[in-house]
């Protein structure tokens, strides 16, 4: 099957500053992949790009089309939240399903109703009288009854409270990673959409630092808890990162094989928060 | 289509103020007027020594009224017994000057409601990045564009033209009233003679005549509001009086600051209609204003969020 995402050495600038720098990366169909970088690292900017929001250089393929000639088009099979407050304050809830059905092909109002009423949104209340989360819940509602290809997430839970986003994310997995719909989520609480993704993409300086799937982290990466007999044998090996750990140092190895290892320290899988960490300090040497 | 008609429902849904209450205030404000001028001002008096010239410039002909001293009553009173006074051929021309100034009153409001709207409407969204919304859904830039036109220059005065409606109707009726106990009947004095279907076509086709005619006012406003970083209006004036500033300067014309003003204004009830619509002057309007238009839908393409 072709890949929903077929991006090649993308280009972006404001001004003088350079957004994506050369940046190429692919989403296979039913993927769920965590774009993940600091602020300002062009996150943003890559979605964005996805949705024939913005201007760039390069060849980009969104689902066989390039969103720059024809958006309207693409956003028939793709959905887009960002961060809280992208709807109208002025738009009543109604309205808003009533617009949504009336434009979009692909809009199932039963199923948005029903989403709606299991939440305590008012349908006569206008999007500036409801809370932040609420706002997302509508949005949500709104995008999770149309039948795309291609979900993509910006910062979705950002200013959120843990309960909306522990049900946030529970609502994605339950609707979304039995069928064959791609997700792509931008945020930097990595911890929470850990165990949701299927790949990761880490971006930094408008560069991609890291783009691998979940199951080759664990055969690629590894977190070692080092004694301090132990430090100099593994400073040896070159760790991507080392950190202090109870007395210990905890350091982080790429692609140094098992049995070298074995002999340092207590060894795991580093979580993808600490990953990040290691990718964000090296400044980037890519894959 | 059925897109169409829903992207003009929203530009309802969030311009209530001025596309449905205003009107609906303006014409209650006004009958509250017409009523309690019957209702608590019984003997008004012209007789003040007072004399008012109308003239009207009809097509052909021109009709001069005299409102002159010595009538008492309601102003409904006045008006039918002028009505009766006058030959039964001129009633139609004084009762225009009645409808046509209620017309009047309604297309200064919806011009400057469609000016602002037209304005600030691309410009808007882009501020409050609720634009990443609208241009998340399968919507094209030149639909956008184009209902944002169509809300302006049709449902916009089409909305007016309801409030026109009913106080004209409102106004024949007050005046119906008062020909009770007269020697002439109502339909004679008031009704027939007020053509209000006339009327009401050449409202309507004023409506689409000036659509067109101000073409490249609305177009530009359009480009200026899907380009604008900041304070649309300053662009919206700044480059036509620069332009008008330089054509001054670099020679002794002005034929660019004609062709800006005449295009930029609603031409009124004595336009001849047919012939302006095949004239060069409605050419060139029409190319421009399409040019402008294009120009928005390309920049509304390419606009990021402010």
């Amino acid at each position: 099957m072709k890949n929903v995402v077929e991006a090649q050495r993308i280009s972006k600038k404001y001004g003088n500053f350079t957004a994506l720098d050369d940046v190429s990366f692919s989403i296979q169909p039913g993927a769920i992949v965590g774009l993940i970088g600091p602020n300002g690292a062009g996150k943003t900017t890559a979605l964005k790009m996805l949705l024939g929001l913005t201007q760039f250089n390069g060849h980009l393929s969104v689902l066989g089309g390039d969103p720059r000639k024809g958006r309207h088009k693409v956003m028939e099979r793709v959905c887009f939240i960002a961060d809280v407050g992208l709807l109208p304050r002025w738009l009543k809830v109604a309205n808003a399903l009533e617009y949504v059905a009336g434009v979009h092909p692909k809009f199932n109002r039963q199923r948005a109703e029903a989403m709606l009423a299991a939440t305590n949104i008012p349908m006569n209340k206008r999007v500036k009288q409801l809370s932040k989360g609420m706002v997302t819940q509508l949005h949500l509602a709104l995008v999770m009854a149309i039948d795309v290809e291609l979900l993509v997430l910006d910062e979705p839970t950002l200013g959120l409270d843990i309960l909306y986003r522990k049900s946030f994310y529970q609502h994605l997995l339950n609707d979304y990673t039995d069928n064959q719909t791609s997700i792509i989520i931008s945020t930097h609480q990595v911890e929470e959409i850990e165990s949701l993704l299927s790949h990761l993409l880490f971006i930094d300086k408008g560069k991609i630092v890291l783009d691998c799937a979940m199951e080759e982290i664990a055969s690629t990466y590894r977190e070692v808890l080092v004694p301090r007999d132990n430090w100099t044998r593994a400073e040896a090996l070159a760790p991507i990162y080392s950190r202090d750990l109870l007395g210990k140092k905890a350091m982080i190895f790429e692609q140094v094989a098992l049995p070298q290892l074995a002999s340092l320290g207590d060894i795991s899988i580093p979580s993808v928060a600490d990953l990040f960490v290691a990718k964000m300090h090296t400044g980037g040497d890519i894959k | 289509m059925k897109s169409l008609i829903l992207l003009i429902q929203r530009e309802f849904w969030e311009h209530r103020a001025t596309f449905s209450i205003l009107p609906a205030v303006i014409v209650g404000a006004i009958l509250c007027v017409m009523l309690l001028g019957l209702i608590y001002a019984p003997s008004i008096s012209t007789d003040l020594g007072l004399r008012f010239d109308i003239q009207i410039d009809g097509d052909r002909n021109s009709e001069k009224f005299f409102f002159e001293g010595q009538d008492k009553g309601t102003w409904a009173d006045i008006i039918v017994r002028e009505l009766q006074a006058i030959e039964s051929d001129k009633r139609s021309n004084y009762l225009l000057i009645g409808l046509s100034s209620i017309a009047t009153l309604f297309s200064i409001v919806v011009w400057l409601v469609a000016l602002s709207f037209l304005l600030n409407c691309l410009f808007n969204d882009r501020r409050d990045r609720s634009v990443l919304f609208w241009k998340s859904m399968p919507v094209s830039d030149a639909t956008t564009v184009l209902s944002k036109l169509a809300t302006a220059l049709l449902a916009l005065p089409l909305a007016y033209f309801c409030g026109i409606a009913i106080l004209q109707v409102s106004w024949l009726i007050l005046l119906s009233l008062n020909t009770s106990g007269t020697e002439l009947s109502a339909w004679d004095t008031v009704i027939a003679p007020a053509q209000i279907f006339d009327h009401w076509l050449g409202y309507l086709v004023l409506v689409l005549f000036n659509g067109l005619w101000a073409l490249p006012l609305w177009g530009w406003l359009l480009a200026v509001s899907a380009y604008a970083k900041s304070t649309p209006l300053v662009w919206a004036l700044g480059v036509p009086i620069s332009l008008i500033i330089a054509e001054g300067l670099v020679s002794d014309g002005d034929r660019l600051a004609i062709w800006i003003k005449l295009h930029s204004m609603p031409l009124g009830y004595q336009t001849d209609v047919v012939t302006l619509l095949f004239s060069t002057e409605m050419v060139s309007a029409l190319l421009v204003g399409t040019g402008f238009i294009g120009l928005a839908i390309w920049l509304r393409g390419h606009a990021d969020e402010l």
